[in-house]
């Protein structure tokens, strides 16, 4: 038996002064009378009867301590154990503290997580001596909050400290903690007690483990933001892409807002709405929005307020430049038409010395030459060429190469039609990857997409004027695919728009030097650039703002929720470990059975027996 | 000292007299007519003179008509022995008022109107083992003030004494008389050993049963060391109303008890609860059981 309010403990003392008022109440006065013989004669009269009464009297005390022990169990909060059978034994407490765990679905609005912890005290302190105990904290990794231990109260510390983190779930790396862990036990069997409400995939790698499955939450109607993206349009006009979904049996019906980050202020609103199970998209234009953080509220309440809210930090496109070498093509006009970030001159430049003179580029088109040496460029392409410094070789030329087939899904060929391209003579290409392979011939691609750590880079190996891609309608498809390929993507090194929950903040800095980080709740820290020029901050477990302070300046990153596993809030009946489906069982985390109704009602019996015998007595 | 009678009372006892169902031979004159012929002024008969008769109730009436030498004879007046008997045992000192000083008071009322009545008062009080402490016969108006005196200022205390003081008396009371015993008959062996003393005894015999309502109607509840006022015993009561009720019922028993042991010897017995009023219990109780009129 263990105690939930143990202070209240020490009014077993009170038995002490029970016991002498009894007696005291039973110290007898002394009264003289004329003669007794009479009295003597009508105790004994009533021997059977006095007999009877002593007996009570003696009951009567032995109840009124068994009252007293009763109501001080029953306010010490008594809970009888339900584990004092077998052997000891070695628990994993995987507490699951993903975003979902903080839906206020509990009685009073406590969330799971907050009923999770108060079943999991419960556990802890059913533990009996010899039993070990290891608390995991699950979101989308593990982490081993205490390992195996008997200590009640660092266990007790350790699961009031555990908080709601803005993640999804995943048991994978949980699973495993907990087989490596089994395989330490040296033949002791492992039980395990996930504390989820089961928005979480078979983890595996749990096969044949005792997995106590311990839900929390209630199936609920909720309404979240999944999704959010900066869009930009082939001009470059840029829209924040907004997806809200209703999550049960009710629609949506909501209004987004998109305010500033910083003061809150409303800067657009939109109806959002949607039957059951679908989903809502809106698109904010970003144009006139200034930069720098913005928030996108539903606006309303429900259960799961942590998908309500999604930030991002609103950075336009910034000016890039692009130069042509080579031969002049009338077929390559200024870029800056398809996307105006782009700034440059169709002009060839004269040399390789001119090109460099001027100034870093971001986008290099080499037009059947290229320059040596070739430029430090992020984009580049090759129109009849081929570097020398690139995956791609030329192995040779090939004569009216046939189109066999071409890729519908690359970006870069989106929308485009090239069955009746005809080129008279090309560059056989050797090198692409398999996923480079944009439009493929019999001798190797005639259209090809290759990608290195510094560099992308599309091949098209005819020249221009000796095919009929020009006049094709592809063409002035696939030059904006492109751009849009290079520069609306992030490339490493951009600085982010949008994140994800638990998505690292990157920023490129001088080796050496650091960048100060404030979360959204919680305290600072301090990211130092590694040799690469890397500062990576990898704890953004909350959602929200994140400012950022380093040898450039202030700025921001952006974290949301948006994972559909964790909006979609109603507990799982049932959850798959092991390739086991193991159904809801709450009682496995009843360790101890609180005794206090039980204890109050006997007490009032005792209560009402002791009256009953009390009035017998008289 | 409080007085035992106050003078407005005594003044009502004057109108009372002794009734005694039987006359008894005195001493001396009195104010009682006996069966026995003697020299009062009632006549009775006559007969034949005798030498040594007193020549003063010689007939002359008859001597001169029929020369015949007849005496009369006369009834003879007797005095009335009254013995005023009180138990002087530690029992009786209970109650508010006391038991005992209730019998006193009995006694002294009756005591009054026998002296009155020119009857032989003899009060006394009896003391363990077999004592009574009495200051002798008293006699007419004049030996009242010593009457009251004595009973006003007996004590009371010590064990029961009825068995051994009643012996006592029965030896004594020569020649008989009407005997008045006042006391709460209370004895753990039972009166009637002690009621046995008066069995041959020819006289008039009254027992005024002096109880306090606490002894008939005891309101007890609790835890109770009950001490016996006369020996110092000790009894630990329970006192639930069972154990009353058992205690009511003993009482009843006991008194009924009293009651025949007193019938089979003559004796009149009347309950003097000390809650009835002292001056009704004289005037009219007395009165109706027949002892005063």
């Amino acid at each position: 038996m263990s105690f939930l309010t143990p202070g209240f403990l020490w009014l077993f003392a009170l038995a002490g002064p029970v016991v002498l008022l009894y007696f005291f109440r039973q110290k007898q006065q002394s009264r003289v009378v004329p003669v007794n013989f009479l009295w003597v004669q009508a105790i004994q009269d009533t021997r059977t009867a006095a007999v009877l009464r002593r007996f009570l009297k003696s009951l009567l005390l032995l109840l009124q301590l068994l009252f007293l022990a009763l109501l001080v169990l029953s306010l010490g909060g008594a809970t009888a154990s339900l584990w004092a059978r077998g052997s000891t034994r070695l628990v994993v407490a995987v507490l699951d503290r993903s975003a979902s765990m903080g839906t206020a679905d509990g009685p009073g609005g406590a969330t799971r997580l907050e009923a999770a912890k108060e079943a999991l005290r419960g556990a802890v302190d059913g533990l009996r001596d010899g039993d070990r105990m290891m608390l995991l904290g699950v979101d989308e990794r593990a982490e081993v909050l205490v390992p195996f231990t008997g200590d009640r109260d660092r266990l007790r510390r350790a699961v009031d400290a555990a908080e709601v983190r803005d993640l999804g779930t995943d048991l994978t790396d949980a699973a495993v903690l907990i087989r490596s862990q089994g395989a330490a036990a040296a033949g002791r069997e492992v039980e395990v007690l996930v504390l989820s409400d089961g928005a979480f995939p078979d983890p595996g790698g749990l096969e044949g483990v005792r997995v106590s499955y311990v839900p929390f939450g209630e199936a609920k109607d909720n309404a979240g933001i999944t999704d959010l993206r900066v869009v930009r349009g082939a001009t470059g006009d840029a829209s924040l892409l907004v997806s809200a979904e209703a999550f049960g049996a009710a629609p949506l019906k909501r209004t987004l807002s998109l305010r500033l980050g910083g003061d809150g202020r409303v800067l657009d609103a939109r109806s959002a709405e949607a039957p059951p199970g679908a989903q809502a998209v809106l698109f904010f234009p970003l144009d006139a929005v200034p930069p720098g953080p913005l928030e996108v509220r539903l606006e309303g309440e429900d259960a799961f307020p942590a998908d309500d809210r999604a930030w991002l930090v609103h950075r336009p496109e910034p000016p890039r430049r692009y130069a042509v070498f080579g031969r002049r093509s009338r077929w390559l006009k200024d870029l800056s038409v398809f996307r105006p970030s782009l700034q440059g001159s169709p002009e060839p430049a004269a040399d390789a010395a001119a090109l460099a003179a001027a100034g870093p580029l971001d986008l290099l088109v080499c037009n059947g030459a290229v320059p040596d040496p070739m430029p430090h460029v992020r984009a580049a392409i090759f129109i009849g060429c081929v570097p020398p410094d690139g995956p791609v070789k030329a192995a040779g030329t090939v004569e009216f190469p046939p189109v066999i087939d071409w890729s519908r899904t690359h970006p870069v060929t989106r929308h485009c039609e090239f069955s009746d391209l005809l080129v008279v003579e090309a560059l056989v290409l050797e090198g692409v990857p398999p996923d480079g392979v944009l439009v493929d011939s019999p001798r190797g691609p005639l259209l090809a997409f290759a990608e290195t750590e510094d560099r992308q880079a599309l091949y098209i190996p005819f020249e221009l004027d000796r095919s009929n891609l020009p006049l094709r309608l592809a063409f002035p498809l696939l030059l904006p695919n492109a751009l849009d390929h290079f520069f609306a993507a992030r490339r490493p090194g951009d600085e982010e728009e949008v994140l994800r929950t638990g998505q690292a903040v990157e920023r490129t800095l001088a080796p050496g030097e650091s960048l100060r980080v404030t979360p959204p709740k919680g305290p600072r820290a301090t990211v130092e650039a590694g040799a690469d020029g890397r500062a990576v901050f990898r704890d953004t477990f909350r959602a929200g703002l994140y400012g950022l302070e380093g040898p450039k300046g202030p700025g921001w990153a952006a974290a949301s929720l948006l994972r559909r596993a964790e909006s979609a809030i109603a507990p799982e009946p049932r959850v798959e470990a092991g390739g086991v489906a193991h159904e809801a069982k709450p009682e496995a985390v009843k360790a101890n059975v609180p005794l206090r109704d039980p204890l109050l009602l006997l007490a009032t019996a005792i209560l009402l027996i002791e009256w009953l015998l009390w009035t017998k007595k008289r | 000292m409080t007085p035992l009678l106050e003078p407005d009372f005594l003044r009502r006892l004057e109108k009372l007299e002794i009734a005694a169902r039987r006359v008894r031979r005195g001493v001396r004159r009195g104010e009682r007519v006996s069966r026995r012929r003697g020299s009062s002024v009632e006549f009775a008969d006559h007969r034949p003179y005798g030498a040594g008769d007193d020549l003063r109730f010689l007939d002359w009436n008859v001597l001169v008509r029929l020369d015949r030498l007849m005496v009369k004879l006369f009834h003879d007046e007797e005095d009335l022995a009254v013995h005023l008997v009180v138990d002087g045992s530690a029992s009786m000192e209970y109650g508010e008022p006391s038991k005992r000083v209730y019998g006193l008071r009995v006694a002294a009322a009756v005591g009054y109107v026998a002296l009155a009545g020119q009857c032989r008062v003899r009060p006394a009080i009896l003391r363990a083992p077999d004592r009574l402490e009495s200051p002798g016969y008293l006699r007419g108006l004049g030996s009242a003030e010593r009457l009251l005196g004595f009973l006003g200022g007996a004590p009371s205390g010590g064990a029961n004494a009825l068995r051994g003081g009643l012996r006592r008396l029965a030896a004594e009371v020569r020649p008989k008389g009407v005997v008045i015993l006042v006391s709460d008959l209370m004895d753990r062996d039972g009166v009637d050993a002690a009621l046995a003393s008066f069995g041959r005894n020819p006289g008039d015999l009254y027992a005024i049963q002096v109880l306090d309502p606490f002894e008939l109607d005891p309101a007890l509840d609790g835890e109770f060391r009950l001490v016996d006022s006369e020996d110092g015993s000790r009894a630990d009561v329970s006192a639930t109303p069972e154990v009353v009720r058992a205690y009511r019922a003993r009482l009843d028993a006991y008194l009924a008890a009293v009651d025949l042991s007193c019938r089979r010897r003559g004796i009149r017995r009347m309950l003097a609860p000390t809650s009835l009023p002292f001056e009704k219990l004289v005037l009219e109780v007395l009165r109706a059981r027949g002892l005063l009129r």
